[in-house]
């Protein structure tokens, strides 16, 4: 064992460290003793021994890449044992992505982690799970049809002698472990009757009986009202006193006052700052996940071209099932942007332009006429289209060739006698890969095996063909590298000078920044301000975006 | 890569005629009768009946559904149509208004099925299920399960009459339906926008197509064909039987799985589907002239599924890579 031990540098150089830590806290009989055990659990488990009573989690220089994006970028990030620390940042920061690393659900590119004591090098997300990290995510994972016991120790049922799954235990368990974290709930319930607020607790307990050391709480209050969240408050608090561990990410900065004792800040992929709680404001917050970028943004004079008086798209006071009293226009030629955080009602304002989401009043006016739009046929009638937030789930037909996709709205058009001319559809097609250069072998290959750039081309080719005026694009860039962003930026920029108008929602403040006249901050189905490409200022409306509120 | 994928393609699109002349080569060497001109034909008239009924299930399965009820649906259609037959003695008023009757009522529970599946969000597969049910209740219904004889010379001819001697009219029917079919899904716009449902309903939605509407049109069409197959059994028997068409929703299924069509919707083709048909069809035929009991059709016809599918799935697989 000694030999194994000199051969590395590192090694002897931890020791050290262990044998001055050791030697202050014992007397020199037990000194022996002490060592050994450190260098035998440190052959064991690799641990760093002094380090893991301190932090139970540490991420050290995490690099993560996707094509085109760096997403983190030497992230450092380390939770004391039995803390909540909360993990904020705007948009695209790198939280989930940081998260994902961390259950193991994306593999980091460079760095470490270091948890309870151990390296974890093993990339499973069962294997994280045994380690005792838990990760409950925005949307949840539980089986609806499945009892609450069930769901608790889906991942190890009880079983009796006869190796049956003991439903005495497994339900009696789940009990006692609701009553400890005073959780008042039937286990025996299916998942289906229970409300939003007990299916998160569920899925707490859920962590609890995997023996989870840390439990990641991914936005657990974006879908609960104040008194659920009260709740989840206190079952926090308790976790706590029994020495759990949580990382709690959340948009909604008031909150991290109440539940956290530290708070990490992430902007762009990079770590930012971690302080306590009591050390600092929310404006300060608002000023580091936001930065003061402010002056850095590209703004190509020349780009500002005239908008024109005629305004094509008008809501008024339009509210639905999610937004209320949005008031937007849409000119000739002009680009408007709604931002804000995920689940702000952004989606749902194109929904009502596009017949999906009825409008429960106020008026839409296309042209300066009140239309009703029922379904998405009435809005194409009146040359709206949409390129939805999820291209391959809801903008394509993947498994059919790219023609076909291409031409699937605008069919009619090639109905020449009586029947579908192909020659017809094929120039038209090959007229639009040249024009918006999309990158395929041909207009026959299957959409599926598109890069996701290309893909998003497609879908505008499809309402270019239609000859639509209005264009909604629900996060156009999403998952596509920069140099194909650039390519859709232009494809927008070219497309207004041709007339059309686009709708443009987006997560990235940036992309708006460059390519929108206008933008409209949304917030809980709320329009908080509104500002113009000439004062535009990134500062307030991502504060706005953030909170609800202007400064 | 490229002229391997290409490969992979081929074998793939002609997958169904390899097998095919497989079949009928090894067909040809087990019976020496198997490869005359009439035992062709007689081939032809055999799978006429089943081959038009899988030609509505084909356009069922492209839009991602799946029709359980057609062999019940093709039982009661015959057992109105005869019924009306009977009753004006098989003159041809009587035909001609038991065909349209028969007809009127098969479209009627199609759009039952297509309805409850497109407004009412019932799976296929049950709303079917349900049909397959009542349709077949209904038949045996109308005459308490007792077959009806003496439909008339006339009525005989339409599914049991040859022409140019030995050419069976239900054959020409399905040759004929199966090209207007293939027609229509290449030509007309109803014809691409099932593909598009099929291949993703929401984007389909999204694109401005009628996806409830169309799916309600396609079982009615498939229903349509199932009962215009209805009348053509009772025909060609002479006969109205309540139990005809028991199992067809199966071979229909099969035919049409063989012949390229994707469960999952969005892939298939008519003429795929026709050999499909074909294919099982030879395979009853040379068990007959070989003289073996049907026991072993069955058994065989469920390895030529699998077969055809495995060989399918390989081809793809391998085009993936």
């Amino acid at each position: 064992m000694l030999t194994m031990y000199k051969n590395s540098v590192t090694r002897c150089v931890i020791n050290t460290i262990d044998i001055i830590y050791c030697f202050q806290y014992t007397c020199v009989n037990e000194f022996y003793i002490m060592l050994f055990k450190a260098y035998y659990k440190f052959i064991q488990k690799g641990s760093m021994w002094c380090v893991q009573n301190l932090n139970i989690l540490e991420m050290r220089k995490i690099d993560k890449v996707f094509p085109g994006v760096k997403a983190l970028n030497k992230i450092d990030f380390s939770v004391k044992r039995g803390e909540v620390h909360c993990l904020i940042g705007a948009n695209g920061a790198g939280k989930s992505t940081l998260m994902k690393i961390l259950s193991s659900a994306y593999t980091e590119d460079g760095g470490e982690i270091f948890f309870d004591g151990k390296i974890l090098k093993s990339h499973s997300t069962d294997e994280r799970r045994k380690d005792g990290i838990a990760v409950i995510y925005q949307e949840l994972s539980l089986f609806d049809e499945l009892t609450v016991g069930e769901n608790v120790y889906m991942n190890d049922y009880p079983k009796t002698r006869f190796g049956t799954v003991d439903w005495k235990k497994m339900l009696g368990n789940t009990q006692k472990l609701a009553n400890s974290l005073k959780i008042k709930m039937d286990v025996r319930l299916k998942v289906s009757e229970l409300n939003i607020g007990q299916r998160q607790l569920a899925e707490i307990m859920k962590a609890l009986a995997s023996n989870a050391k840390l439990i990641v709480m991914d936005e657990p209050s974006s879908t609960l009202s104040q008194s659920e969240f009260e709740i989840l408050v206190k079952v926090i608090k308790d976790l706590k006193e029994k020495g759990i561990t949580i990382i709690y990410i959340s948009h909604h900065l008031e909150e991290l006052f109440t539940v956290g004792d530290r708070i990490t800040v992430l902007r762009d992929g990079k770590f930012v700052v971690c302080k306590d709680t009591d050390d600092i404001t929310e404006d300060q917050l608002v000023e580091y996940m936001t930065g003061v970028k402010i002056s850095q943004i590209q703004k190509d004079e020349s780009e500002i071209h005239k908008v024109s008086e005629d305004k094509v798209l008008e809501l008024k006071h339009v509210s639905n099932h999610k937004v209320t009293d949005i008031n937007l226009s849409l000119h000739k030629g002009e680009v408007v942007g709604l931002y804000g955080l995920v689940g702000s009602g952004r989606t749902e304002v194109l929904e009502s332009i596009f017949g999906l989401s009825p409008v429960i009043s106020g008026e839409v006016r296309i042209h300066g006429r009140k239309v009703e739009l029922r379904s998405p046929q009435d809005s194409i009638r009146y040359k709206i289209g949409l390129a939805p937030e999820n291209r391959k789930t809801q903008g394509l037909v993947l498994i059919l060739p790219v023609w076909e996709n291409m031409s699937l709205v605008s069919l009619l058009k090639f109905k020449i006698k009586g029947r579908i001319n192909y020659q017809q559809i094929n120039v038209e097609c090959n007229r639009y890969k040249d024009k918006l250069k999309i990158k395929m072998p041909s207009v026959n290959t299957i959409t599926e095996n598109l890069s996701g750039g290309n893909q998003q081309k497609v879908i505008l080719s499809k309402w270019l063909m239609q000859d639509c005026d209005i264009l909604l694009l629900d996060e156009p860039t999403q998952g596509i590298d920069v140099v194909a962003k650039e390519e859709i930026y232009r494809l927008i920029r070219e497309m207004t000078i041709m007339g059309k108008s686009i709708l443009v929602v987006s997560s990235e403040l940036t992309e708006l920044l460059r390519i929108c006249d206008n933008i409209h901050v949304m917030y809980d189905g709320k329009q908080i301000i509104s500002s113009n490409k000439a004062n535009f200022n990134q500062e307030q409306i991502l504060h706005a975006s953030v909170v609800g509120r202007t400064v | 890569m490229k002229a391997k994928m290409n490969a992979g393609k081929i074998i793939k699109k002609y997958n169904l005629i390899f097998m095919l002349v497989l079949f009928i080569v090894i067909s040809a060497i087990l019976s020496p009768n198997f490869l005359t001109i009439n035992n062709f034909l007689n081939l032809l008239q055999q799978a006429s009946i089943p081959g038009i009924v899988a030609l509505g299930m084909t356009l069922v399965i492209i839009l991602g559904g799946i029709d359980l009820s057609v062999g019940s649906v093709l039982s009661f259609s015959g057992m109105i149509a005869s019924m009306i037959v009977f009753g004006f003695q098989g003159s041809g008023s009587g035909i001609i208004a038991g065909c349209i009757v028969s007809l009127i009522v098969s479209a009627v529970m199609g759009l039952v099925t297509g309805s409850l599946i497109s407004y009412f969000g019932l799976p296929p597969f049950i709303a079917s299920l349900a049909m397959m049910e009542i349709a077949r209740g209904a038949a045996l219904l109308t005459t308490s399960g007792n077959p009806v004889f003496n439909l008339g010379e006339a009525f005989h001819i339409i599914g049991g009459g040859f022409i140019f001697g030995k050419l069976a009219i239900s054959a020409v029917f399905w040759i004929v339906l199966t090209i207007v079919l293939a027609l229509v899904l290449k030509y007309s716009i109803f014809g691409r926008t099932l593909f598009a449902i099929g291949g993703n309903r929401e984007a389909a939605m999204l694109s401005g197509i009628k996806t409830k509407r169309n799916y309600a049109v396609t079982y009615i069409i498939c229903a349509l064909l199932t009962g215009f197959s209805g009348i053509l059994t009772a025909s060609w028997m002479s006969t109205g039987q309540p139990t005809a068409g028991t199992g067809y929703e199966l071979d229909a299924i099969a035919a049409a799985v063989i012949g390229g069509a994707s469960l999952s919707g969005g892939t298939g083709s008519v003429v795929g589907t026709f050999g499909g048909v074909f294919l099982l069809q030879i395979l009853t035929n040379i068990f007959n002239l070989v003289g073996l009991p049907s026991y072993y059709q069955r058994i065989a016809k469920g390895a030529i599924i699998i077969l055809a599918l495995l060989l399918n799935k390989f081809v793809s697989k391998n085009k993936v890579k």
